[in-house]
């Protein structure tokens, strides 16, 4: 059942990460794709006696609060910038 | 200390080359630069005299390069006879330089003058001290090339220039011959090392007969070039165009002697027929010279006339086996004409002084000059005692050595076994007596003697009116001290006879027998050629003052080497030219379209092979760089579908296994 959510999830954070042009909402889809993982660790945790994955959920909660800090602080940057967060027209990056 | 020679050498050629390195910017002090390097070396040269003469020959040798294995050496050789003319150089060069500092100091060129004169002092004394043949051909070259320099010195003048052209391309004559001489005796000796070379003669003149004759033949050719010889005399005359203290130095004293110094030096070396030849072209060119010399009109070219008569007896002395009395005349020769030489620029300065007015009137034309004893008496006595010792009268240096000389050649025609025909070389070297003579007072007479109403340049009405005529003592001093040589004592303390003296007694010692006397006293032969002298001077004077002031028409000798060898050459070089381009050129444009060919065929296979494979591997990796460079489009979300498609394969990576 945890397993279905997480899924669901997933291939919902995966959908809004690939076809929306804003990138908050992008960043919204990567913390959907966090959480399926999160959901998946404590899934999983309950078939190990030592419950070791809420302990890496919890790590990932941080992580994924410090991911947020720093792309929401790029993005505001860029935003001032190029006065627009529309990834399409961002494309310095090109190799 | 054979070292002090080499300094001898070493010091003129460093200031002359510091003078023709720095321009004109020495000029002010030249003078002093240039007479002092010729002093210090005349200083040196004397002190290796003392050291050297009738001691045991000495010398050193370095090493220079190997050929194939052969080491080739350079040296010093000090013997009575290389040490004789190391002093005789410098001895003579120094009151020339005395004379010319003075007198060339109105030149534009100055520096440049005493720069090219003491590089000829230094080729000259390298020359005379040359151990081997290969320093000898070197220092050769280098007395040659300054002797074009010195002579086409006014280069602007069209005379000098060509005077100079011809002197070095007569002389590169005689240079083909030393090289033919040098090649053969390496051939016969494997060596050039003329002390071994010399030592080694009798046994390669019966073992190598025919190398040695060329050598011989080749050595000859180069003496008859350089010292003026018959038939090559014509650039000497002509020489005097150049500057008067180089006629001094290069026409009297030293160059021309060069040809006969190498002869004197390779005296062991030579064939008897070579010997014969040298006999008979010194006998011939000193009567044919003597001759010249009578109906010329210039002061200086009669006297170069008479430097290459004076040289024939020289060669002819080499050629019957005297060698001794012909070095005795070389050395006695070079004082005495050197004296002469600036005799006659000591006149034409004070004639020029006189006719500063009238440009147009050749100074040295003796048809204007006469009377000059009276304004130029000092001038006129150093004159009487150099030519009294050219002419050969009694107490001077040109009657001993004329006397040894006369002695030898009678007693070669005596023992040659040439029957009759022998005898016309002794009578032509008594005749060339005569003639000299005849010459000689000529030339006193056209310019000292007369009255001065004849002659165009009033020098006494200069004098009378307060300037003096004389010439300055820097001027006369050398010309005096060089006539002063030309006493009897200078090489001998019997006035009569040459043989007893300090000079022939050490110049045996190189030349063992190489000083023939007459049997007995031999009393006639001196009386004969003081008769001889007589007659000469008397006839003389008599001499009629030539009427016409037309050049008079070249002789034949003249015609001949601006002529017609000239056109002989040409059509030679014609054939030569013919052969190179039917023989030759053809058979390098063969070799040079195969090279092309060839080169067309390898830069074919560079394009198509070499530079096809670097390209074709430059192409796929810029095809692999383009793929990769598509998945960097910039696209965030390109990224992220990148991510998704890889992460998909490794699920169905996983799923699969």
């Amino acid at each position: 059942m945890l397993l279905l959510l997480s899924a669901a999830l997933f291939a919902l954070g995966l959908v809004a990460v690939i076809t929306r042009r804003n990138a908050i909402v992008v960043l919204m889809g990567v913390e959907m794709l966090f959480n399926a993982a999160n959901i998946n660790f404590v899934g999983f945790a309950q078939a190990d006696p030592l419950h070791a994955g809420r302990a890496w959920a919890l790590v990932v909660m941080v992580l994924a609060a410090a991911e947020a800090a720093v792309a929401l602080a790029i993005v505001l940057r860029v935003a001032r910038l190029r006065g627009t967060t529309n990834l399409d027209l961002l494309t310095a990056l090109r190799g | 200390m054979p070292y002090l020679a080499a300094y001898a050498v070493l010091l003129p050629l460093l200031v002359g080359a510091l003078l023709l390195l720095t321009g004109e910017r020495l000029r002010f002090v030249t003078g002093g630069l240039a007479v002092g390097a010729v002093a210090g070396s005349l200083a040196l040269a004397l002190t290796v005299f003392a050291q050297h003469w009738n001691a045991a020959p000495a010398g050193t040798t370095w090493a220079w390069f190997n050929v194939g294995g052969q080491p080739f050496t350079v040296g010093l050789w000090l013997d009575n006879l290389s040490v004789a003319l190391l002093a005789l150089v410098p001895l003579v060069a120094f009151p020339v330089f005395v004379f010319a500092a003075k007198y060339m100091r109105h030149e534009a060129r100055y520096a440049a003058f005493f720069g090219q004169l003491l590089l000829f002092v230094a080729a000259m004394l390298a020359l005379v001290l040359a151990r081997d043949l290969l320093a000898a051909v070197v220092a050769w070259e280098l007395v040659g090339f300054a002797s074009w320099l010195l002579i086409g010195f006014w280069f602007t003048k069209p005379e000098a220039a060509t005077a100079a052209r011809q002197a070095f391309l007569l002389n590169r004559l005689g240079d083909l011959g030393l090289f033919v001489a040098i090649g053969a005796l390496r051939a016969a000796a494997g060596t050039l090392d003329l002390p071994a070379l010399t030592a080694a003669a009798p046994q390669l003149l019966t073992s190598q007969p025919a190398l040695l004759a060329l050598a011989g033949a080749g050595l000859l050719l180069a003496a008859v070039a350089k010292s003026g010889q018959w038939p090559l005399t014509p650039w000497l005359p002509d020489a005097m165009a150049g500057p008067t203290p180089v006629s001094a130095l290069l026409h009297a004293a030293t160059l021309v002697a060069a040809g006969a110094y190498l002869l004197l030096r390779t005296y062991p070396l030579l064939p008897a027929e070579v010997r014969a030849a040298a006999a008979i072209i010194g006998a011939s060119t000193a009567l044919w010279a003597a001759l010249a010399a009578q109906r010329e009109t210039d002061l200086k070219r009669v006297l170069a006339y008479s430097t290459a008569s004076q040289l024939g007896y020289v060669f002819l002395g080499v050629g019957i086996g005297a060698p001794v009395a012909a070095a005795l005349h070389l050395l006695a020769h070079a004082a005495f004409k050197a004296s002469l030489f600036l005799n006659a620029g000591l006149v034409t300065h004070a004639v020029g002084h006189a006719a500063a007015p009238d440009k147009m009137v050749d100074p040295q034309d003796m048809r204007l000059l006469g009377g000059l004893r009276h304004a130029l008496p000092r001038t006129f006595a150093a004159y009487v005692l150099a030519a009294a010792a050219l002419v050969g009268l009694p107490l001077t240096t040109g009657f001993l050595t004329k006397e040894a000389l006369l002695a030898g050649t009678l007693v070669w025609a005596g023992g040659a076994g040439g029957g009759g025909i022998a005898w016309l070389v002794p009578l032509a070297a008594l005749g060339t007596v005569g003639l000299t003579a005849r010459y000689m007072a000529r030339h006193g007479k056209l310019i000292f003697g007369g009255s001065e109403a004849r002659g165009v340049f009033r020098i006494s009405q200069v004098h009378e009116a307060g300037s003096r005529a004389e010439a300055p003592l820097a001027l006369l001093l050398p010309v005096t001290g060089l006539a002063a040589l030309a006493l009897w004592l200078t090489l001998a303390p019997n006035p009569l006879h040459v043989a007893p003296g300090w000079a022939a007694r050490g110049l045996l010692m190189p030349f063992p027998g190489g000083l023939p006397e007459v049997g007995g006293l031999a009393v006639w032969l001196p009386l004969l050629s003081v008769a001889l002298v007589g007659g000469g001077v008397w006839w003389g004077l008599q001499a009629p003052v030539p009427a016409t002031i037309a050049r008079p028409a070249r002789i034949s000798l003249a015609v001949f080497w601006h002529q017609r060898a000239p056109a002989a050459a040409l059509g030679l070089a014609r054939i030569v030219a013919r052969f190179d381009h039917v023989g030759l050129d053809r058979q390098v444009l063969r070799f040079g379209k195969t090279v092309v060919v060839v080169a067309k065929l390898t830069a074919w296979t560079d394009r198509r092979v070499v530079d096809g494979a670097v390209h074709r591997l430059a192409a796929a990796l810029g095809g692999l760089g383009r793929l990769a460079r598509a998945a960097q489009s910039g696209q965030t979300q390109g990224y992220y579908r990148w991510a998704v498609a890889a992460l998909l394969g490794a699920v169905a990576w996983v799923a699969t296994r």
